[in-house]
């Protein structure tokens, strides 16, 4: 093995941050976990969103029309329908020199997603609901390149 | 107890994964050689470096759904149309976007000036600050609402980046007064 790569090795193994690799992971999503839901159920779950400390993302809607909301999708699987996602109120924060607003979150929030189950679906199916979070986050100094991250959450069909 | 040549790599991977006081800084590009490039412009003439020499330029990386560019926007309209009057040719350097997208937002700010569009980013990255300056961001995430000023004999003259939130100067109050000193007196 080359000398530079043996040394990379080591040091991915140690956990280091290689020069020019990206490091940032911002955001984390946190889906529920033993989801149940009765047939014919007209519910919602609750995901949590986790922001790196220092940063912050653009809220859904954004008021700037150029600025990318964060945004969840998540599709429609075997028996269970999805309906349009419902974002928490976001905090407002403006850069100096600037005449408008941001909209945005930090810290830990929930979108809650509208479920609904088919009255026949067959109870203790698990039902994997796929999806994608998009967003574009910030800190104080530097702006990153949108992300959309893959988002799955399960559901398992109840008794009657 | 680990070994001495442990400790020694364990120090230098440390050493690696932190920021560089140098960076705090933040001088880095001044009176370098502004790096070559061939870019197109949104409506599809060719941009190159070496036709800018003898002018004053100064060169703005953006994109539209960055919130300090979209601050700082009608300010950089301004100065295309206030430094333009004094031989100074104002640019905007899109960094990695659909066209689309791009023409749609020049068009809301009403902004006058070139916009060059840097699809790949590797025209951005050649003109950002090396590896330690903010090492766990991309080198264009860097470069993105920064503003930059290039001599007429193609020397980078003033380069501004994001300091803080606090120091984020959307009205370029910095780069007009750093113009005023380099510009020949009117």
């Amino acid at each position: 093995m080359p000398r530079h790569l043996a040394v990379l090795a080591v040091l991915t193994a140690l956990g280091a941050t290689p020069i020019n690799a990206r490091a940032i992971e911002v955001v984390t999503v946190l889906p529920p976990s033993n989801v149940v839901v009765q047939p014919g159920a007209d519910t919602h779950v609750v995901l949590q969103v986790v922001v790196k400390a220092g940063y912050h993302v653009q809220a859904n809607p954004v008021e700037n029309p150029d600025l990318i909301p964060l945004t969840l999708k998540i599709d429609a699987a075997g028996s269970v329908s999805v309906g349009e996602p419902v974002y928490p109120a976001a905090k407002r924060m403006r850069l100096r020199g600037d005449s408008q607003d941001l909209v945005v979150y930090d810290g830990t929030f929930a979108i809650a997603l509208p479920i609904k189950v088919a009255p026949n679906a067959t109870a203790g199916e698990p039902v994997t609901l796929k999806g994608t979070l998009r967003y574009q986050a910030c800190d104080d100094r530097y702006c990153l390149f949108p992300v959309t991250l893959p988002v799955a959450l399960v559901i398992t069909i109840g008794k009657r | 107890m680990p070994r001495p040549a442990h400790l020694a790599v364990i120090l230098f991977a440390t050493l690696l994964g932190q920021p560089n006081p140098a960076a705090a800084g933040w001088n880095y590009r001044i009176g370098e050689p502004a790096p070559q490039f061939q870019l197109e412009s949104l409506d599809g003439t060719t941009y190159r470096s070496a036709d800018l020499k003898g002018q004053w330029v100064v060169v703005s990386f953006m994109t539209t759904w960055c919130p300090f560019c979209n601050a700082a926007a009608p300010h950089f309209e301004k100065l295309t149309q206030d430094y333009g009057k004094r031989g100074v040719k104002a640019i905007i350097v899109d960094v990695s976007e659909n066209p689309d997208i791009v023409s749609g937002w020049v068009k809301r700010h009403k902004l006058s000036c070139p916009v060059l569009l840097d699809g790949t980013g590797e025209v951005t990255t050649s003109y950002a600050p090396p590896p330690d300056f903010v090492p766990d961001l991309k080198r264009e995430e860097v470069m993105i609402a920064s503003f930059m000023i290039i001599d007429p004999g193609g020397t980078i003259r003033f380069l501004a980046l994001n300091e803080d939130v606090t120091s984020f100067d959307a009205r370029l109050t910095k780069l007009r007064a750093t113009l005023d000193g380099l510009l020949p007196s009117q």
